[in-house]
């Protein structure tokens, strides 16, 4: 995998590239010294002197692929301050930040990255970095999963508000709603006429846009809001007519039927 | 049950009333008497929150799925679905927009690398990080931005006002750089240092891209870009002693004992 933006630390052993201590074999010391001998080329790096990544991806295939603690350790050891400048330069981080501080999300990034880099998916990285770009692609990915739950718990909280009940904390709901959803989805495209409906249904609901925004995008379809307001008022009271959704709509919590 | 006044509003009107928007007096009115209108109002609401969250963003791609898309580690089948994805759905098109910029974002550890010449012509090329050695091997030019002296001022300003060393010109063959620090409001201690950048028979745009690097005395690097404007800005700096480069194409301009 070619990562641009990504410099790459310098594997030559000759000429301009060449080490020192060059016999030492990385995949023959142990992980300390794996350890403190990737400390230190990227100390030269960062000092844009010549360095050597091979230690670094030693460090990164003995807790990838041999899935050894003691280098996964080492891993987070030498790269977790890293992370943690990532997280705070994401966008997204700012809100999460302030209310859960960094070492979370520096976990769950590093947590996200085992669970994610296989040891298949290994071989697709040549280099430290493009395992680094993945590392820091795991930060994009908590930041974003988490921004996303707390979205989608607004909508829970609003519900929960609707109909008294307290915010469920069994993760098998998550599931439920999970598998249900398209499920549904399915059921709902049964009831649906025509292109102008299946928009409008997709747009509300899984999109999440207003009237406004609906007739803004597809004037062609919905030539005024109150037309968004028509199809929406026809096809809500189909659903509630539909037998298999009624049961949805009167119990809302743990409904695998739906 | 039945409303208790049949046809003084339509359906539409109750479901815009739901969705917040502004509608006829009457309707409000007319929904807070009737017990038949306000109960079909709960009901849409009730329906319209089951729906949304059950459904909502019920098909996109999880953010690691649109990452993976995104540097290029999924297969085929896999990418083409994203891309169609992307073509009706706003929220991971605006994901994928934030990773996208997150990832260009330099790191620590990118902060030091010098840039790739990728292209001969100066000021021109947006450049690609290279290995160490080989931008070592290309032996781009470093040259030493030289201070000019400040314009003269009017004598009666002079008098009055302490003189700033601030704004700096500085030029290095084609290149000129001008820069003016700032206290941070509030914070006596903490600075913003704006550059901008032009080089001589360019557009502002043709300097977009290039690298620039502050090294402070304690090894510390700052790393920004220059933006479309010809601007970059470093924020917040502390008192120190830096050096600025910025990286051309075929040349670095080293403006050395910044003294902040």
């Amino acid at each position: 995998m070619e990562s641009r933006d990504f410099p790459r630390f310098s594997t030559e052993r000759g000429g301009v590239g060449k080490q020192e201590n060059s016999e030492m074999q990385p995949g023959q010391i142990s992980v300390q010294e794996l350890l403190s001998r990737c400390s230190e080329e990227t100390s030269k790096f960062l000092q844009q002197r010549v360095s050597d990544e091979r230690f670094c991806m030693e460090l990164f295939r003995r807790a990838i692929v041999q899935r050894d603690d003691e280098s996964w350790t080492a891993l987070y050891q030498q790269y977790a301050s890293l992370v943690l400048t990532w997280v705070t330069q994401h966008q997204g981080a700012a809100l999460l930040l302030n209310q859960e501080g960094g070492a979370a999300l520096v976990n769950a990034a590093f947590a996200k990255f085992s669970q994610a880099l296989t040891p298949e998916k290994m071989d697709k990285f040549d280099s430290l970095a493009a395992l680094l770009r993945y590392l820091k692609l795991c930060v994009h990915s908590v930041v974003a999963d988490e921004l996303r739950a707390r979205q989608w718990y607004q909508y829970e909280e609003t519900l929960d508000a609707i109909e008294h009940e307290p915010a469920s904390t069994d993760p098998a709901d998550d599931i439920v709603a999970s598998l249900s959803a398209l499920y549904l989805w399915q059921i709902i495209q049964e009831e649906l006429n025509g292109d102008g409906e299946r928009t409008l249904m997709y747009l509300a609901y899984v999109q999440g846009m207003k009237p406004g925004e609906i007739c803004q995008r597809h004037r062609q379809l919905f030539p005024a809001v109150d037309d968004v307001y028509r199809v929406k008022r026809n096809v809500l009271e189909r659903l509630r007519r539909n037998r298999r959704l009624q049961t949805l709509f009167i119990h809302t919590r743990r409904s695998p039927e739906v | 049950m039945e409303c208790s006044e049949p046809g003084i509003i339509r359906d539409e009107e109750l479901l815009a009333y739901l969705a917040g928007e502004k509608v006829r007096p009457l309707v409000v009115q007319h929904v807070a008497r009737c017990h038949h209108c306000s109960s079909q109002v709960a009901a849409y609401r009730r329906m319209e929150h089951i729906l949304r969250k059950r459904l909502y963003r019920c098909d996109c791609p999880s953010p690691h799925a649109l990452g993976e898309y995104q540097i290029g580690l999924l297969d085929l089948s896999a990418a083409e679905q994203i891309t169609t994805h992307l073509e009706h759905c706003i929220h991971c098109t605006r994901e994928l927009a934030t990773g996208e910029a997150f990832l260009r974002q330099p790191s620590f550890l990118i902060e030091q690398a010098p840039e790739h010449v990728s292209s001969s012509n100066h000021c021109q090329a947006r450049h690609a990080q290279a290995p160490i050695s080989e931008v070592i091997q290309q032996r781009v030019r470093r040259i030493a931005a030289l201070l000019l002296p400040q314009p003269p001022r009017f004598a009666v300003y002079e008098a009055s006002q302490h003189i700033s060393p601030w704004p700096r010109r500085y030029e290095a063959e084609n290149v000129c750089v001008v820069l003016q620090l700032e206290q941070v409001p509030g914070q006596s201690m903490a600075f913003q240092l704006i550059g901008f950048v032009t080089c001589d028979e360019a557009a502002l745009q043709s300097s977009q891209g290039v690298l620039v690097q502050l090294f402070s005395s304690s090894q510390v690097v700052y790393t920004q870009y220059i933006d479309d404007l010809g601007n970059f800005m470093f924020f917040p700096l502390y008192p120190s002693s830096y050096k600025m480069e910025l990286c051309f194409p075929d040349k670095t301009v080293v403006i050395d004992q910044l003294e902040i």
